[in-house]
């Protein structure tokens, strides 16, 4: 009976030689349950596939723009129409009905039935009549007995925040003589599907109605309900919200009928409605445009019966269901079912049923695949053991902050002492001193700014001056400084083997662990950045695995290490900056031969993201690199120290005198003093 | 082959789609060549190549291109029914009909053998031609609604796992379902 829940597990292996997946997928998602019960024997492929929870879900979408199927019941027998043109029915086989006394039909949503005892209700099933598939809820207790002199009322419905299915039970104890419909003792409790048991949620403040709950569509059930003094007092519409599980009142419209009303609630295009049925024939339908706002309530239907329709009783005329061609089903009594064109303004019977009984009541359903059971996509029931809570993520977390704090010190010991070079020390401050020059040359009169130009740059013996063939490229240099390509390969030593030994250890010992969930939901495209190493499609992308967790301390611990070593130290030592800019150093100098311009404009691509793909374990670090090699030209500022460039900057500078006139003004200064 | 057939009446046709909004009005004759797999030439109205999402983004890419576009996965002969159904898809769109569109296409499916159908999925789904893709789905549906496993199973080329006792415990689960099945 449960194989499509047990199966629920799919491969997502090619099923057909020249179909793809979910073209087959979407034509099997626009079949009848009943042909996909029949080619569950196809394959195992087959039979795996149709009990996915995403294909159950698409099927539902689909089905769910079709035209219902019927559930017709007589007394205690339910029959099944499953057919799109309502021509043949079949007796469903009801394995729990020597359970029940009377089988009730107290709610459905989702193409499940809720099916429950007519007198106390105490034993519920949920049937999926299209596969047959059915569950028994566990009792729920109440608090007091729940006797003949009681009454309790039902609601079925699918929670969509939660995805969750719920059921609701109300008992009221009339105990004691009517006096006002109020003082009864009453108890509510909600089953959800998911946690597989009943929760009490106390009283309710109004009394509900016999009729089941009609679910919304959304979040709610409705129920037609009174307050006070019962019988002679007015009916109330009443919401339950399962989110904030309140009961409410809704407004009803404001109707000005003189003669007396019969009144019914009920749910159309997912809209709140009532109708109201009169003795002269005709039933009234108003729908709630806008949920809870009186003013969206608008007189849909007005639907006048024709005279054929002898033997019905206007109290049990019930508008059903609107088809996907305009047209309603009403019921009228048990016999008779009535198809009724607003636009048209005509009615036919609809034709009998095949293998149906004579007289029966019709509750329309969605055919689909769902289950009355807990969706075993592993989303839902994975917990977190708090094992590997204490001993993976922990000890990772631990272990990379010590990693850096230790390489920060490490490379503190291997920096070898730099000894000035003296030439070199010079040549800065020239270059300072000539820049300095650059900037304040409107300020000092034309003949002063001509000579210290002439300082700097004149061809012969100026500071600025490099004589042709003698200019050092920064390459060079560094070839001609052993020192410092020694410090940075030690430096970079200093990154690479602690970064290729933690991500081994945390490969050996920690890969495959769900190590922690984000405590909010996240969409697909994080997959790849969180679950490293979890190649499952059905895991909630907010669930961290152990390696992903890694590399999340990797590049987040940052801030914490600026915090702990200091801010100016953060910047040089970080891990990935202090490899960062020897890395982008050594590939000058090992010849890359790269414009650096260009480089830049090769990782501008290369998204910051951390996305980690394939490579990264055979190529090791080289991804890490390139990414910060982005960031080393952003933050390039370093002053340049090319003489040359800063003697052309020198020679096309345009002296302008900022204080026109100054001497003759210092001139009449001096003379008005003197005087 | 279908080429040399077409030609005569792609150019009373270019007269009624020159009005049809499209990016590149200034060439609307323009014509594009099509290659399938098996080396088979295929010279079609720019507009119906347009609606080929994959043709599309091939120019997209590479506008100023007036290569032939290799299409390495689709073979002749479907290509060619495709190439046949967007053609009066874009006649449908320049005046739309409904009730002729719908004729149409219950028409140009009901001619088509199965293996068409199957052949046809795989060049409308590289191809990317939703409507079309939408229609052959629902094609196929109707069609292997009321059949039997063993047809499905020849249908899509799929091959029989279980076991002789696994099949018959399906089969018994579900029996109802085995009711008014239709011959192969």
């Amino acid at each position: 009976m449960s194989s499509a829940a047990s199966t629920s597990s799919s491969t997502f292996t090619e099923m057909s030689a020249n179909i793809p997946s979910d073209i087959i997928s979407d034509i099997l998602s626009r079949l009848p349950v009943k042909s996909l019960s029949r080619f569950k024997s196809v394959s195992k492929s087959m039979l795996a596939f149709l009990g996915n929870p995403e294909f159950v879900e698409q099927h539902l979408k689909n089905a769910k723009l079709k035209n219902p199927n019927l559930v017709l019941k007589l007394d205690s027998k339910l029959f099944y129409v499953e057919d799109e043109e309502w021509s043949k029915a079949r007796r469903l086989p009801l394995p729990f009905s020597l359970c029940l006394e009377n089988v009730e039909i107290s709610g459905s949503c989702h193409g499940i039935l809720c099916i429950s005892d007519q007198q106390c209700n105490q034993d519920i099933f949920l049937l999926n009549p299209s596969t047959g598939v059915f569950k028994h809820l566990p009792f729920s207790g109440f608090d007091f007995a729940v006797a003949e002199n009681s009454f309790t009322t039902m609601g079925f419905g699918y929670h969509q925040v939660e995805g969750d299915y719920k059921v609701i039970r109300c008992v009221y104890i009339y105990d004691k003589p009517f006096i006002d419909i109020d003082s009864y003792e009453c108890e509510a409790r909600v089953y959800s599907l998911k946690a597989d048991e009943w929760k009490n949620i106390g009283a309710i403040p109004y009394h509900l109605g016999y009729k089941a709950a009609i679910w919304l569509g959304n979040d709610f059930l409705i129920w037609k309900a009174t307050r006070g003094l019962g019988r002679a007092g007015k009916y109330l519409i009443v919401s339950y919200d399962m989110s904030i599980e309140e009961f409410k009142e809704i407004p009803q419209p404001i109707v000005n009928y003189n003669n007396e009303l019969h009144m019914e609630v009920s749910v159309f295009d997912g809209l709140v409605s009532t109708f109201y049925l009169s003795k002269y024939d005709e039933a009234h339908i108003w729908t709630m445009k806008e949920y809870g706002v009186k003013d969206s309530w608008e007189l849909r239907f007005v639907i006048k019966l024709p005279e054929r329709v002898e033997s019905y009783n206007y109290i049990f005329l019930k508008p059903l269901v609107i088809l996907k061609n305009g047209e309603i089903l009403l019921e009228a009594g048990e016999k008779t079912r009535i198809l009724h064109d607003p636009k048209k303004d005509s009615y036919r019977i609809i034709n009998p049923i095949r293998g149906a009984p004579r007289r029966f009541l019709v509750t329309p359903i969605v055919g689909s695949l769902v289950s009355p059971f807990v969706n075993k996509s592993m989303a839902e029931d994975l917990v977190l053991d708090t094992a590997i809570r204490d001993w993976v993520l922990i000890p990772l977390t631990v272990v990379m902050i010590l990693i850096g704090v230790l390489r920060y010190f490490v490379s503190k010991l291997m920096r070898s002492q730099q000894n000035p070079d003296v030439k070199l020390v010079r040549e800065g401050q020239v270059v300072i001193r000539a820049r300095n020059l650059r900037a304040g040359a409107n300020f000092i009169p034309a003949k002063s700014f001509r000579a210290r130009r002439a300082y700097f740059s004149n061809e012969e013996n100026g500071l600025l001056h490099v004589p042709k063939g003698q200019g050092q490229n920064p390459q060079a240099q560094m070839f001609s400084d052993p020192n410092m390509a020694m410090d940075m390969m030690k430096k970079n030593l200093s990154m690479i083997i602690p970064q290729t030994l933690t991500f081994a250890w945390v490969n050996f010992f920690f890969s495959g662990f769900v190590a922690a969930k984000i405590p909010f939901p996240l969409t697909q495209r994080f997959r790849s950045m969180l679950q490293n190493g979890i190649d499952l499609s059905t895991v909630d992308v907010s669930y961290v695995s152990s390696r992903s967790w890694y590399f999340l301390n990797l590049f987040g611990l940052r801030g914490l290490f600026s915090l702990i070593l200091g801010e100016e130290n953060e910047l040089k030592y970080d891990i990935s900056n202090a490899a960062m800019d020897d890395t982008q150093r050594m590939m000058q100098m090992s010849g890359f031969g790269m414009d650096p311009t260009k480089e830049w404009q090769i990782w501008k691509g290369v998204p910051i993201a951390l996305h980690f793909p394939k490579e990264l374990e055979s190529l090791g670090l080289i991804v890490l690199y390139k990414i910060k090699i982005k960031f080393i030209w952003q933050e390039c500022s370093l002053p340049c120290l090319n003489l040359s460039a800063e003697k052309d900057g020198l020679d096309i500078i345009q002296h302008e005198w900022a204080l026109p006139k100054f001497e003759q003004r210092a001139e009449a200064a001096l003379k008005k003093l003197i005087n | 082959m279908s080429s040399s057939t077409d030609s005569p009446t792609l150019t009373t046709e270019t007269t009624q789609l020159s009005p049809q909004p499209d990016t590149e009005t200034a060439k609307p004759t323009k014509k594009i060549t099509l290659k399938s797999s098996d080396n088979q030439i295929f010279e079609v109205e720019e507009s119906v190549a347009m609606e080929f999402a994959t043709v599309k983004s091939f120019f997209e890419d590479s506008p100023s291109s007036t290569d032939i576009v290799p299409l390495p996965n689709v073979t002749a002969k479907p290509l060619s029914q495709v190439i046949e159904f967007c053609k009066e898809q874009i006649k449908f769109k320049a005046n739309p009909d409904e009730a002729q569109k719908k004729k149409y296409n219950a028409e140009f499916l009901t001619e088509k053998s199965d293996k068409d159908l199957v052949d046809m999925i795989p060049v409308a789904n590289y191809l990317e031609i939703k409507d079309l893709l939408d229609v052959l789905n629902q094609a196929v549906a109707d069609r292997i609604e009321n059949k039997s496993v063993e047809y499905v199973r020849n249908f899509f080329g799929i091959d029989n796992d279980f076991t002789a006792e696994e099949e018959a415990a399906l089969r018994r689960e579900h029996a109802w379902a085995y009711e008014g099945v239709d011959e192969d």
